[in-house]
């Protein structure tokens, strides 16, 4: 809480106007996310997901959801490597992304549920 | 020509006629430190720009021009002649360090401190913003109520080395 109700006020509008943003994020996420898994490189769609998953991971926990920065950060670096380095995924490196994108996906249905 | 005038007992106000340029100094912890006014940022991701742009104005009360990307913010900032740049690094098209390089290409704009605001920091990026003059770095996500004070200290740190 801030000790200025005028500013509260804006800061509250921006945090509502973020949630309400989520469930299209999310939306986009699991799709780009599906798109990938049937890929063997990231390609364009990867890349997008990569950037969309990173600015969960700058933004979340600057309007008080933590958790969804630090989940975002776990699946973005899983991202990156594959992104930034061009490897191929492979079996392992998909069972660890999928268990990122399963985190990031609850750690988001948890704040919208929280925050209804 | 440059006119110099004390209005305070710790501020010192010197006009430069031939730019019609106003900068403002204060005395900190015994040393004449330009005072920082003017912020120009750079940011792709709206919801962050506006906690920012609010809290450096509402809070800070700093004067904010802002840029959405790379190219925009080449074609405003010169004329804005910013105290201080603050930069996104993960951005589409031209991403933070491409403007910064693009940026010190531009007339006034060689010396101005820079940082950048960015979930990107790995050491290993860190060293290399580092490399490129930054002045420092802000972590995101980053606690709005705390970011004025943080672009303060920045400031204040720089002008001390």
């Amino acid at each position: 809480m801030v000790n200025n109700p005028e500013l509260q006020a804006k800061l509250d509008a921006l945090l509502n106007n973020y949630r309400s943003q989520l469930p299209v994020r999310q939306e986009e996420i699991n799709r780009l996310w599906q798109s990938v898994c049937q890929q063997q490189t990231m390609g364009e769609e990867g890349k997008e997901l990569y950037r969309l998953v990173h600015s969960l991971t700058g933004s979340g926990a600057s309007f008080g959801f933590s958790a969804l920065s630090d989940a975002a950060s776990v699946f973005e670096l899983q991202l990156k490597a594959c992104c930034d380095d061009g490897l191929v995924i492979d079996t392992e490196r998909r069972q660890l992304m999928e268990k990122a994108h399963k985190s990031l996906d609850n750690a988001l249905s948890t704040t919208l549920m929280e925050n209804k | 020509m440059l006119i110099c005038a004390t209005l305070s007992f710790d501020i010192v106000f010197i006009a430069d006629t031939h730019c019609n340029d106003l900068y403002s100094f204060r005395f900190f912890e015994g040393k004449l430190m330009q005072e920082l006014k003017k912020i120009f940022y750079v940011e792709d991701e709206p919801d962050i720009m506006a906690v920012a742009l609010l809290v450096l104005q509402d809070v800070g009360g700093f004067e904010l021009e802002t840029a959405n990307c790379g190219p925009s913010a080449l074609t405003k900032i010169a004329a804005f002649k910013p105290d201080l740049i603050v930069l996104d690094v993960m951005m589409p098209g031209m991403d933070g360090p491409t403007t910064l390089l693009e940026i010190r290409k531009l007339n006034g704009l060689q010396e101005t401190p820079v940082f950048f605001m960015t979930a990107k920091v790995q050491p290993k990026e860190i060293e290399y913003y580092k490399a490129l003059g930054v002045i420092d770095v802000i972590p995101k996500p980053f606690d709005p109520m705390a970011l004025s004070d943080q672009i303060k200290e920045i400031w204040r740190k720089h002008h001390g080395e």
